[in-house]
């Protein structure tokens, strides 16, 4: 379509000044009529020719003068205007003659009318190609006009889409550059968040695995010493009381009155509570450690069972506070390859959005099992659920439904990066007032 | 060139007159017709115009019979002028062999000549014709009014081009022989050296002038 139509520009089809000629502008309807009239009364034959004399239009009565007409018309050829019994008249256009108009008679009784006669008719016929030259030629100018401005305007249109399109592409582009340049920011943004989430757990945890530790170390030989000197302060006193007699009367009934015998035995009982809470402090800050994994080396294979349980650790405060049940069927799966702490981060930012769904009697479970391409962890709980209008909504960085001040909102965009950014997906099934369920799928690593 | 038909011994030139609304190419066409001789040419065709304005076009058609059997149509061709009618203009001027352009010489016109001469050029590049190569005459019509352009201002921004450049009143016939005749002479030069008019038809530069301008008055060069 557009091809023909640039065919049609530089051809340039609208030209003014085609050569008419006799046939082109006179039809058997202007002519027939005329000759009928002339031919039924004055004349017996009459004829319109080309220029060349070669006959376009003619009539006869009777219609048998066929043979007088093959010998007028090489007269005319000739360039003879007039015969025994005939004349011809020129017929002009442009100032050219470009045909003839004939008449022949029997009766040359009639002769005298034959001059004015053919002068009438010719000047009939001039006017008739006068009119007929100026209608075809305007017509030509016309559609000539109407081709070339529907072509202007299938061309104008083409621009006109084609620009359209550009402006569309490019504002589509625009959007899609705004898109993507939001979506990079905010991407980058919670990464930012995240890794500065992450390293101030970390620094808070290194910071207090070293502050703790020191003073737990020692609180922890001192008690073990302490606990040393115990035992031979007891085993002294009792050697003394025994070396004295059974039971001095001076010194038995202070030692009954001080609670010796209690007190020597609550004492190492006290010292091993103490020795406990110790063990528990380092305990949670190796926990803390683990969590953070301030040692670890980024993308190794990770554990997911060994990270749930260390998110669970991390939020076993808040889990034993609330009396949570949690039920925990790890089933055997691979291992996937991933950033340890960031996967954990995950799992606790799921659980701390879960552990926040119901104040009493919640129960979270949590499965892990291997289908098909992947490694499925839920992570669900019988908590108000997520309504269904915000469902899509809650991955987006800043997304809170508590109120301004109490979160970032970020917990669930953290997660789903971390998860995302291994290939894997988290996919929420919620029911309002029912429960969430929490769908992380992780590719199986290709051993 | 509208139709060169070697067999048939026929060629159809075809010359436009080209320039702003009513600066007079019609009437310098009517003066034409009025000055030359009806031998030679046909009548003086006006399609449909309203209020004196061409609509279409206007068409005065000359004949020239060569010493050899060719012969030679020459179509003169004015534009309609007015802006909105650039489409006939492209038809008109299309295969033009010569273009006189008429410029009205009223110092308030200055303007709307230039935006045609522009029109001209581009209209030109449109149909496939050269502007440097196409015979090209200026004409500065109505030069019996009052404030105009001066000659020598013309003069001065016309002569660093060779284009002839003639004063005319078409209103009065003054001029418009002479513009015609210019842009005759060159259109004779550029279709000779295409197909030898005088060395294959035998029609020099003066029968050629003469034949068509056998003025009914004299010949303006003589
Ligand atoms: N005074 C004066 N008037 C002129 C002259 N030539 C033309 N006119 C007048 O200017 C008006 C326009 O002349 P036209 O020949 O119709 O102009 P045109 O260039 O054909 O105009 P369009 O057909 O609209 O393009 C008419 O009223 C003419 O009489 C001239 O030399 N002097
Ligand atoms: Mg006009």
């Amino acid at each position: 379509m557009h091809s023909k139509i640039n065919n049609e520009r530089t051809e340039i089809s609208a030209v003014v000044g085609r050569e008419l000629r006799l046939r082109d502008i006179l039809n058997t309807q202007d002519v027939g009529p005329l000759l009928q009239v002339l031919t039924s009364g004055i004349v017996q034959a009459a004829a319109v020719t080309d220029e060349k004399g070669s006959v376009l239009w003619a009539k006869s009565s009777p219609p048998d003068t066929e043979a007088v007409h093959l010998s007028i018309l090489e007269d005319i050829r000739q360039g003879k205007t007039s015969g025994p019994c005939w004349k011809v008249s020129p017929l002009q256009h442009e100032g050219e003659v470009i045909g003839f108009i004939l008449l022949y008679f029997h009766d040359a009784a009639n002769e005298h009318f034959l001059s004015p006669l053919l002068g009438t008719v010719s000047a009939c016929l001039s006017a008739l190609i006068l009119n007929n030259a100026k209608r075809i030629m305007t017509t030509e100018v016309h559609s000539a006009l109407v081709d070339s401005s529907f072509e202007e305007l299938l061309e104008s249109n083409r621009r006109l889409s084609a620009s359209e399109q550009r402006y569309r592409e490019l504002s589509e582009a625009l959007q899609s550059m705004v898109d993507e340049k939001t979506a990079e920011l905010k991407k980058t943004f919670s990464r930012m968040l995240k890794q500065e989430k992450l390293s101030s757990i970390g620094q808070l945890a290194a910071g207090m695995a070293h502050e703790i530790n020191n003073p737990v170390g020692f609180i922890s030989s001192n008690l073990n010493t302490f606990a040393k000197y115990m035992h031979n302060l007891r085993d002294m006193l009792m050697f003394y009381r025994g070396a004295q007699g059974a039971a001095s009367s001076e010194s038995e009934p202070l030692y009954s009155k001080l609670k010796i015998d209690f007190i020597l035995k609550d004492s190492i009982d006290l010292i091993q509570q103490s020795s406990h809470g110790v063990h528990r402090i380092k305990e949670i800050v190796s926990n803390l450690k683990d969590f953070s994994h301030i040692d670890d080396a980024r993308h190794i294979s990770v554990d997911l069972s060994a990270e749930l349980d260390k998110a669970l650790n991390v939020l076993s405060h808040k889990i034993s506070e609330r009396s949570v049940k949690v039920i925990r069927s790890y089933g055997s799966v691979p291992q996937i390859e991933g950033d340890p702490a960031d996967i954990s981060l995950a799992f606790l930012n799921i659980l701390v959005n879960a552990l926040d769904s119901r104040d009493r009697g919640l129960v979270i479970s949590i499965t892990t099992a291997i289908s098909g391409p992947g490694v499925f962890v839920t992570i669900s709980d019988n908590g108000c659920g997520i309504p269904a209008v915000i469902q899509d909504r809650i991955f987006e960085p800043f997304f809170s439904t508590h109120e301004t001040g109490k979160g970032m909102g970020m917990g669930l965009t953290v997660a789903y990066d971390i998860v995302s950014s291994l290939g894997g997906d988290i996919e929420v099934r919620s029911e309002d007032g029912k429960g969430t369920a929490f769908v992380i799928t992780f590719p199986i690593t290709k051993p | 060139m509208i139709e060169y038909d070697e067999q048939g011994k026929k060629m159809v030139l075809k010359l436009v007159y080209y320039g702003p609304a009513m600066s007079g190419k019609t009437k310098n066409l009517l003066s034409l017709h009025d000055l030359i001789e009806k031998k030679g040419r046909g009548d003086l065709m006006m399609l449909d115009t309203a209020d004196d304005r061409t609509i279409y076009f206007d068409l005065l058609p000359f004949l020239i019979a060569c010493p050899s059997v060719l012969k030679i149509k020459i179509k003169v061709y004015t534009v309609p002028g007015q802006v909105k009618h650039d489409a006939t203009r492209k038809a008109v001027l299309s295969r033009a062999d010569g273009v006189a352009f008429i410029a009205d010489s009223r110092l308030a016109e200055m303007q709307n000549n230039a935006e045609s001469f522009e029109n001209l050029e581009k209209n030109l590049g449109f149909v496939g014709i050269d502007i440097e190569k196409i015979p090209l005459v200026i004409q500065f019509n109505k030069r019996d009014l009052k404030d105009i352009i001066p000659e020598e201002e013309v003069r001065e921004t016309w002569g660093k081009t060779d284009l002839p450049i003639l004063m005319a009143s078409a209103l009065f016939g003054k001029g418009v022989t002479e513009t015609f005749w210019a842009l005759l002479e060159r259109t004779y030069e550029a279709i000779d050296a295409r197909i030898g008019l005088n060395a294959n038809h035998g029609l020099t530069r003066e029968s050629f002038l003469s034949r068509i301008l056998s003025l009914s008055t004299s010949n303006p060069k003589s």
